[in-house]
């Protein structure tokens, strides 16, 4: 890459960071999570007192602890899920699509710049934002948390977030982004990938299509139903190699559609 | 220089919308002047590299546009101001500005600063700026897109239908501009209203279904029309249908018409008056329609 094309990219990854955060969608989304966590507090408060009174301590013994943490950090996944699974395929369908019918895509074209270019940069700019936005969740949520047990066990909670939610975005968010980049109408745009992610929802997720599956299943499954102690039918019987696996697959899917994105808009010229 | 070498262009449907043309612009200032649909647009699209012609060559600076290479070279060095102009309504005015920039190659921060200071300057919205693009008049959208489009100091400045919008004193502002712009680089004006061509243009095209139907300088054009530029004067009725009526001013005492044609013995008061470069235009588009010999 030559010093020109890194300051594009960065240029469209910085320009879409802005442009994703006002457009409002993803301020409701984080102020909805961070509600959740509260909603979660509340819920779990009494629970932590009655707790508190059975064992008779103050301070809950370290593997409680541990055991009581996996079982909140499994409560933010089910709302995290949501939000990636279901409302961010949405958010990011009209990423490309808006500069076709906002009229910015000439614009865009007359200049030097590169299709991967602007594709990476539209991805970067979606990936960076919302993980800022999942970054104050974190946060939020984990205070909360922390207040609720005096202090738990950080590591189901960075695991979640770390590889269930950053995964779940980067794979879905990225989705989101090539999939639609042929049509010149956000509302087409948005209608293709919920038609997309509701297909999804029928088609399972065992097997080779579980790992492709845009539901992601495994990744989903796992930190949802595999976290909570103590509850061994719930227990999923995706592993952490299943995530692995399905994180694998999903990002060789991406790839493919990420050439296919490329491909389609390189040769846009010689089709007009 | 472009050189533009059998340009055809027909569309999906059989539009033909260029047919042969052949054309080659040096620096200075270019007028492009036609009806609607006479295929400008498709024309402009095509030197600046939206479109990919049917057949025939364009050569930008030596860059030659069927290469996606050659497309990039000469993408380096335009300056492009589309007719219908689109924005990011929640970016301020510097904000699109400097992501514009940032596209066109304009690599060095300070330099991008300086160049959008002296551009919102040049176009008066220094004070409106930092206000969001979806809070601006249409006008000021139209000011926007000129300075987007003098971003990165092109050598090629390709403007369609640059004045549509602007009030008029900014309308001379921005003529003025685009001649000033033209001691620098070459610029390509395509309009419908011929008197920013008469203001500004030394050299024109005039293209009509397709085709060039006259190339040379704004004065050739009105030396055509010279000899069939009349004023009449009656109470109230129109002229006789072979005349083409340029223009209407209601007097006193009758009516006073502009009017291409011969009048001959029907209109014995004609007067024979000096023709404008719209009379040019008129005249040589009705001949080219038929309509006149």
């Amino acid at each position: 890459m030559n010093t020109r094309w890194l300051v594009q990219l960065a240029g469209v990854t910085r320009y879409e960071f802005f442009l994703v955060w006002r457009g409002k969608t993803m301020l409701v989304m984080v102020v909805m999570l961070l509600v959740m966590g509260a909603i979660f507090w509340g819920i779990m408060n009494e629970g932590v007192q009655y707790a508190r009174m059975t064992v008779g301590v103050e301070v809950f013994p370290l593997e409680i602890k541990a055991d009581m943490s996996r079982t909140l950090a499994s409560m933010i996944w089910g709302p995290l899920c949501i939000a990636l699974v279901g409302v961010l395929p949405v958010l990011a369908s009209d990423m490309i699509p808006k500069d076709r019918q906002s009229g910015v895509y000439p614009l865009l074209e007359s200049t030097p710049l590169p299709t991967g270019v602007y594709l990476l940069g539209k991805l970067f700019g979606l990936w960076l934002s919302v993980l800022s936005g999942l970054l104050v969740v974190m946060v939020g949520v984990g205070i909360i948390f922390w207040r609720l047990l005096d202090g738990f066990d950080l590591r189901p909670y960075l695991e979640i977030w770390g590889i269930g939610a950053v995964s779940l975005l980067i794979l879905n968010g990225g989705l989101a982004v090539l999939l639609p980049c042929g049509l010149s109408n956000r509302r087409a745009a948005l209608i293709l990938m919920a038609a997309v992610m509701g297909g999804a929802l029928f088609l399972g997720g065992e097997g080779v299509w579980g790992y492709l599956n845009p539901i992601r299943a495994p990744i989903v499954m796992h930190y949802f139903t595999g976290f909570i102690p103590g509850r061994p039918e719930l227990i999923s019987h995706f592993t952490g190699r299943d995530v692995f696996l399905s994180a694998a697959a999903g990002a060789a899917e991406l790839a493919v559609f990420g050439a296919l994105a490329w491909g389609w808009l390189r040769w846009g010229f010689e089709r007009t | 220089m472009i050189e533009i070498t059998n340009l055809t262009k027909t569309y999906a449907g059989k539009v033909h919308a260029l047919n042969g043309i052949e054309l080659e612009i040096g620096s200075g200032m270019f007028g492009l002047v036609g009806p609607n649909g006479a295929g400008k647009t498709t024309l402009m699209r095509i030197i600046a590299g939206l479109l990919r012609p049917t057949a025939g060559s364009v050569r930008v600076f030596g860059h030659d546009l069927a290469s996606q290479r050659g497309r990039q070279e000469a993408k380096a060095l335009l300056g492009y101001l589309p007719q219908e102009l689109g924005f990011y309504p929640n970016l301020s005015g510097r904000e699109f500005l400097d992501y514009m920039a940032i596209l066109k190659g304009v690599t060095d921060s300070r330099e991008r600063k300086q160049q959008i200071g002296e551009l919102v300057e040049l176009v008066r919205l220094t004070e409106v700026a930092d206000r969001r693009l979806k809070t601006y008049s249409g006008g000021m959208k139209r000011r926007i897109g000129i300075a987007q489009a003098l971003l990165g100091k092109p050598k090629l400045l390709i403007v369609d239908e640059p004045t549509v919008g602007l009030d008029p004193e900014e309308r001379v502002r921005f003529r003025n501009l685009l001649s000033e712009m033209a001691g620098r680089c070459t610029v390509i004006l395509s309009t419908h209203i011929v008197e920013d061509i008469s203001h500004s243009c030394s050299d024109l095209a005039v293209m009509d279904k397709g085709r060039v139907v006259f190339r040379g300088a704004p004065g050739d054009l009105i030396t055509q029309a010279r000899g069939h530029v009349w004023t009449i004067t009656t109470k109230g009725e129109q002229p006789n249908g072979s005349l083409a009526v340029v223009s209407t001013l209601q007097l006193h005492d009758g009516v006073s018409y502009r009017v291409l044609g011969q009048p001959g013995a029907l209109y014995p008061s004609a007067q024979a008056v000096e023709p404008s470069l719209e009379d040019g235009y008129i005249w040589l588009m009705r001949r080219s329609a038929g309509v006149m010999a």
